[in-house]
């Protein structure tokens, strides 16, 4: 009865403020669907690979090609051999199985497409021990010609996932039963494709690589289960590695055993399954969570100690009627309790609504009922973080003596000050939002264009698979196309897929690691690498030896002592590549080109022109043509190669969003904080100005009465954030660059902090603030009524 | 029979109708009401503040307005100040007429022919006594050079100046309306509207105030007092006692 009592008269409290309460409740709601989202985000990383059982006990064998001072090449995959050498010389290892790529085409009852999919050893499922809900996964690749697949696929070449004994065609017209399917994979899969065809079968590339197990070509994945209570380190596999190439090996191999559950936030490497996830990332969002939530409790505790001056006579009354000082605490406290599980009820239907459309952006697959537990961990977090910030305005409150409630303006003076304090506070942290999301942007303009030191506009890559006259044949009629600007070939080159290295000695006899490139003559023009000095490729060759001539880049011509690029020319490379000693050439030096990301410096290259080894056609498209032209090119491959897989073309900037996918999601991450903090600090803006609003009424009747016009009533309402706007500026000015110093600082190559992100940020702020104070003041049209003049 | 407006009795010993317009001599009113109607919407019914009020000002005038509470004395007296527009009925301000003006041109006209003195005194709290007079001439747009001159004449005017530098809840209630008083006369306006500026004063303090008022109507300025006092209303030079909206009687002393 009391309780009923109590909530009684709070609601009414609420309602009597209604227009501060649901300011408020949206503020803390949009604050909290922020939060929340970013928190199920950083579950989702925290948990990639997970859905695997054991999969802290699956090891993923990775080869490292690192001679000592040189930069770390490091490859997902290892040869395929290592893994019957572990099976048969490491006691430790209970099971291992391969997975080898590929992409072929395949074709269902629901039609055909290029797909992407696995060989995978016959005892894969004894490793990776995923669920099925139809078939034996313990038997399902042990027969040639089988292959097992997850539910979403067989959705997709069926329609239904009842496929156990259906076959597929692939690569033509060669029959693969499914024997099994698996549950769906969730997004924050490192596995990548999602089906597995028998390596047995004998044109599998399984097979082929069986039959010449000392092949050092890093081919396959390679995963591993240990016996309970086994060890196994890089080393030991290393040496079982060398014992079987009899150490003649040119190349400086090592191993790294990873966990599964541990891959996603290993360095990168090259042929990874997936893109890899990085832990700054990870931290910087739960700072970011943690600090939106911050910003929406700000606010609420800025909107409650706004009312503070309208409230103090209730409290005064109340204190009169003999309530005491902890009655009115937990009444304010209770107030602030009801509004912030109104608003966490609120966020959390927001997040419900709003997280398909963030999926989508993002290619994430974020839940909120994934994980009951986590998801109220998060709730009692939100609710905890309001309850708190009820507390400031509930001392203030019930710190009311039984006297006057204005007996003097010192309160109000003190209550204006901590106004002003949530307010800098509020502003401080839009700010920097608003600074860190420009820099965050600007990097990832830099790395994504400036930084790649070479012109990827509108480039495509296609995937070539023929030799010789066929490819250039092919080229010369893609050119031909209407909207085609210009086309080169080359190895993966600028993909920076499937590195191969070479090693030389520099003057000084420090060993330097090459990236070697194979291109053919009209590469370095359709990208816009500039020549230093030297020439060009005159022409490419198709044999498998050795180039008679390489052209270097920059860093490589540096690399080996050259003190200008015309030094370089003319004279000899020794190097050492696929076993053998090499001697070429050097004709010429172009500018670097950045391949990997703008966390390291680019790569020392050696380009070659050996034809055998292109397997991109690079294609510019004009502006604007770009529809019609893919679909010409299109037509065109199915007309010179009728006989091949379907065209497998992307986008070059496919790729940067690969390479830079963490960086896109921190910067939509700072974008939506960016949006919410505007939001949030809309809504508190207006609270404060409609506060002050009444709180001005008498003034501004008094100088309406004097003559002040329009303008001046604008300007008295705009007074009171001048200061705050300095001060936030000032603040957030300094955090924001001690910030952005630190995450630049993870870069290579970055963007200088210049004027312009403070100066925007700073303008933004006070063009919100105009606006709002605008917008609110029309609305609320500044009373010219004289009635405030003759109220006593 | 007893009408408002144009028509209502003028008690100077006898009986008689008042002229129309013009006032005295031929001089143009400095204010001039017609047929002036103002309604209050309240959420329960509308009220009729003001029913057809008509009234001549003439410059250097003393007026007192009388009347009940709620008979519409501020109301009119808002309306001459133009914080308030009429509901229906002309308003003219020196010939002018004020209905249609912008609030822009009306804020102008107030800061710079009218001085108001309230009951409430209407000071704001944040601001010293010299920036609440100061604020007058600000939106008047006075230069700032000669502001501290005038400014310090009208607190000697009033007896305020020593108390130049202090906020007005440091000021007695007295000391608070002459800081008032000040801030009406500091722009020199062609009239002053005074609402009952004695109502929150003791007797002493409230004589006082009412003598620095009708000194400044012998020195020329135009003065409109609505007031409660009988013996204040009767030193005005013509005395409009107000009844439901209406003037009922308009009594001018004989001179």
């Amino acid at each position: 009865m009391l309780g009923a009592r109590i909530l009684f008269h709070i609601s009414r409290s609420l309602v009597r403020y209604w227009g501060v309460s649901l300011l408020n409740v949206i503020g803390f709601a949009i604050g909290t669907a922020a939060a929340l989202t970013i928190a199920l985000y950083v579950r989702n990383e925290l948990t990639f690979d997970r859905f695997v059982p054991d999969a802290d006990k699956v090891l993923l064998l990775s080869t490292v090609y690192s001679p000592p001072d040189s930069p770390v090449v490091s490859n997902e995959k290892s040869p395929a051999g290592v893994a019957g050498w572990l099976r048969s010389d490491a006691p430790a290892v209970d099971a291992v199985a391969r997975l080898h790529p590929v992409e072929w085409s395949m074709r269902g009852p629901r039609g055909s497409s290029l797909e992407y999919f696995y060989w995978a050893d016959p005892n894969l499922f004894d490793v990776l021990r995923l669920k099925a809900i139809a078939g034996d996964l313990r038997t399902a690749l042990q027969k040639p010609y089988t292959m097992v697949l997850t539910r979403r696929m067989a959705e997709r070449y069926f329609g239904r996932d009842d496929v156990v004994g259906q076959t597929v065609f692939i690569n033509g017209n060669s029959a693969v039963r499914i024997t099994a399917v698996l549950a769906d994979f969730p997004a924050n899969s490192s596995l990548g494709r999602e089906i597995f065809v028998s390596g047995l079968s004998d044109y599998g590339m399984l097979a082929v690589l069986d039959q010449h197990p000392v092949w050092q070509w890093a081919s396959s994945y390679t995963f591993l289960r240990l016996k309970p209570g086994a060890h196994l380190t890089a080393e030991e596999v290393g040496r079982i590695a060398v014992k079987h190439w009899q150490g003649d090996s040119n190349l400086p191999a090592e191993f790294h055993v990873v966990p599964l559950a541990d891959l996603h936030f290993q360095p990168e490497a090259e042929s990874q399954m997936a893109p890899r996830g990085h832990r700054d990332t990870v931290f910087a969002m739960t700072v970011l969570a943690g600090f939106v939530l911050f910003l929406a409790a700000v606010n609420l505790a800025g909107l409650m100690t706004a009312q503070i001056d309208e409230r103090l006579g209730e409290m005064v009354v109340r204190r009169s009627l003999g309530a005491k000082r902890h009655h009115l605490f937990m009444q304010v406290l209770l107030e602030a309790a009801m509004l912030v599980l109104l608003a966490v009820f609120t966020g959390l239907m927001l997040t419900e609504r709003l997280l398909p459309a963030i999926n989508s952006v993002l290619g994430l697959q974020l839940s909120l009922w994934t994980s009951p537990l986590f998801l109220a961990g998060c709730l009692l977090g939100a609710i905890l973080a309001g309850f708190a910030a009820g507390i400031h305005p509930a001392i203030v409150l019930s710190s009311v003596p039984p006297a006057s409630a204005r007996r003097d303006s010192d309160g109000t003076l003190l209550s204006g000050i901590r106004r002003i304090g949530w307010l800098v506070v509020q502003f401080a942290l839009l700010t920097t939002l608003l600074i860190c999301s420009q820099v965050v942007y600007r990097q990832w303009a830099f790395a994504t264009g400036a930084a790649l030191n070479f012109n990827a506009d509108r480039v495509i890559q296609i995937d070539v698979y023929t030799r010789g006259d066929q490819n250039e044949a092919f080229r010369q009629r893609v050119l031909k196309i209407r909207g085609v600007e210009d086309a080169a070939y080359s190895r993966f080159i600028p993909d920076d897929r499937d590195v191969r290295p070479a090693w030389t000695a520099s003057p000084s006899g420090r060993r330097v690691q090459f990236d070697r490139q194979s291109v053919d003559t009209n590469f370095f023009r359709m990208f816009g690498v500039r020549l230093l000095a030297g020439r060009n490729f005159a022409n490419v060759y198709d044999l498998d030896q050795p180039p008679a001539e390489v052209i270097l880049s920059q860093s490589g011509a540096e690399a080996l002592g050259f003190r200008q690029p015309a030094d370089a020319v003319g004279q000899t490379l020794n190097y050492e590549a696929d076993h053998s000693r090499i001697r070429s050439k050097i004709i010429g030096v172009v500018t670097d080109m950045r391949i990997g990301t703008v966390r390291e410096d680019p790569q020392p290259m050696v380009f070659d022109n050996q034809s055998a080894f292109f397997s991109r056609l690079n294609v510019r498209l004009a502006p604007k043509t770009e529809t019609a032209t893919l679909a010409a090119i299109d037509r065109q491959w199915t007309h010179d190669f009728p006989q091949s897989n379907p065209i497998n073309r992307h986008y070059y900037s496919e790729h940067l969003g690969e390479l830079y996918h963490d960086m896109v999601q921190q910067w939509w991450a700072f974008g939506m904080l960016a949006v919410v903090g505007v939001c949030l600090s809309v809504l508190g803006l207006t609270g404060l100005s409609m506060y002050l609003a009444r709180s001005q009424t008498h003034e501004m009747a008094i100088r309406n009465a004097l003559g002040a016009k329009s303008w001046d009533i604008f300007r008295l309402r705009l007074t009171p954030f001048v200061k705050p706007l300095i001060l936030a500026n000032l603040a957030a000015g300094l955090l924001s660059w001690l910030l952005m110093t630190l995450w630049l600082g993870s870069f290579k190559a970055h963007v200088s902090l210049d004027a312009s992100s403070f100066i925007n940020a700073g303008a933004a702020t006070v063009f919100i603030t105009l606006v709002t104070l605008t917008v609110h003041t029309l609305i609320t049209s500044p009373a010219r009524s004289s009635r405030p003049l003759h109220l006593n | 029979m007893l009408q408002n407006g144009l028509d209502v009795l003028d008690f100077e010993n006898t009986l008689c109708l008042k002229q129309p317009s013009g006032g005295r001599g031929s001089k143009m009113p400095l204010i001039s009401l017609r047929d002036l109607h103002f309604n209050y919407e309240t959420p329960e019914r509308r009220v009729e503040a003001l029913r057809g009020v008509s009234l001549d000002i003439e410059p250097g005038e003393f007026v007192a307005i009388c009347g009940p509470s709620g008979c519409g004395k501020t109301t009119l007296m808002n309306i001459m100040g133009t914080l308030d527009r009429p509901t229906s009925g002309k308003h003219f301000y020196d010939g002018e007429d004020l209905t249609a003006k912008r609030p822009s041109e009306l804020a102008d006209l107030r800061a710079r022919d009218i001085g108001f003195v309230f009951q409430s005194f209407n000071l704001i709290d944040s601001l010293s006594v010299y920036d609440n007079i100061e604020l007058a001439l600000l939106y008047k747009r006075e230069d700032r050079r000669n502001l501290r001159s005038r400014i310090l004449e009208a607190m000697d005017r009033v007896g305020i100046a020593h108390r130049a530098k202090h906020l007005p809840r440091q000021l007695s209630g007295g000391q608070q309306q002459r800081c008032a008083i000040a801030r009406a006369i500091v722009g020199r306006p062609a009239i002053i509207l005074a609402d009952e500026p004695t109502g929150n004063l003791d007797s002493v303090n409230a004589a006082h105030i009412f003598g620095i008022l009708k000194s400044l109507h012998q020195e020329g300025s135009t003065l409109v007092v609505v007031t409660h006092s009988p013996s204040q209303a009767d030193q005005a030079e013509r005395v409009l006692e107000m009844i439901d909206g209406r003037i009922q009687f308009s009594r001018r002393k004989l001179s």
